[in-house]
């Protein structure tokens, strides 16, 4: 939507970037885009990280259930405590 | 075999990723004097998984490859809940290691009452290791004394054994390599107690194709630093 606004009427841009105190429309553009580039790489970055340890979590349940069959009972012939 | 039937109550964790030369022997090593050895196999696609169960170990594996801290977590979490095991030992699959010194680390758990027994390379006789790996192993050494508050001479080393305490209180989370640092940093907050026994590693060809890069160091420190950001 805002996009839309700046092209059709540039001077908008000019307008809100001198209520900030921003000389010209370009760099006000140019400054709310890195802010976003940051947000959203950060924001990325840590559901990657979430979603990394949920496929761990979920690869290891696979796996530990493939060994045991026979569900919580099973053991292994070691000494007992 | 008198050895195996005194570790009864000791599990062997082996991690594995594409190690189908290497792994047999290890497994046949092993076995010699361990009952129970368990690898864990991360997703590996040369059939190394195939060859560890033919060599006789119980074989756990890991659909989706997803890093060596969390094969070794996948095994405690074996250890744990499928077994009555009261030692678990970490070995590398590529042959690295010496058998005998994971039963001197398993005794001197027995004898020490300690809950976590770390291996060290700088204090054993290890063969011929590359200066420049021993450069950066010092540097990451130094790094951890400083950060887990620890008088360890070795923080990279894969033989560890652990009793069922730490097992149940030491939690393996980080990606990648950096996991070593953050089991060492469990063990002082946790109140476990450890000791350091002096072992040998071999540094054949074989293990150095495979093994880590120097260069690698840098993405542990970021792994870390990421994770220190997190905490606060």
């Amino acid at each position: 939507m805002l996009g839309v606004v700046a092209v059709a009427f540039p001077d908008t841009t000019v307008w809100a970037a001198h209520l900030v105190g921003v000389k010209r429309g370009t760099d006000l553009v140019l400054y709310l885009f890195v802010m976003m580039f940051l947000f959203t790489t950060l924001a990325t970055y840590q559901r990657l990280h979430q979603l990394e340890k949920q496929n761990i979590e979920l690869t290891r349940e696979l796996a530990l259930q493939a060994a045991a069959p026979s569900g919580s009972e099973y053991r292994e012939g070691l000494r007992s405590q | 075999m008198a050895t195996r039937s005194a570790m009864d109550d000791v599990c062997v964790i082996v991690p594995v990723f594409n190690e189908a030369r290497a792994v047999a022997g290890v497994i046949a090593a092993l076995q010699v004097e361990f009952a129970h050895v368990v690898c864990v196999d991360d997703g590996s696609t040369d059939g190394s998984d195939v060859i560890a169960r033919a060599a006789g170990a119980t074989v756990i594996r890991h659909a989706i490859n997803s890093g060596q801290g969390a094969a070794l977590q996948t095994g405690f979490d074996h250890a744990l809940r499928h077994t009555n095991a009261t030692y678990v030992v970490t070995f590398d699959a590529d042959g690295q290691h010496v058998v005998s010194d994971a039963v001197r680390m398993v005794e001197a758990a027995r004898s020490s009452a300690c809950d976590v027994v770390l291996a060290s390379r700088f204090t054993g006789a290890s063969t011929k290791m590359p200066v420049a790996r021993k450069v950066v192993l010092k540097a990451a050494t130094r790094f951890t004394q400083w950060t887990a508050k620890l008088e360890v001479t070795d923080t990279h080393n894969g033989l560890r054994v652990l009793n069922r305490n730490a097992l149940t209180k030491i939690r393996l989370t980080m990606p990648r390599m950096a996991y070593a640092s953050e089991f060492l940093s469990a063990i002082v907050p946790n109140g476990l107690r450890y000791v350091e026994v002096p072992t040998t590693v071999n540094y054949t060809e074989y293990s150095r194709a495979k093994g880590q890069t120097n260069l690698n160091a840098v993405n542990i420190l970021f792994d870390l630093a990421v994770r220190r950001m997190r905490a606060i």
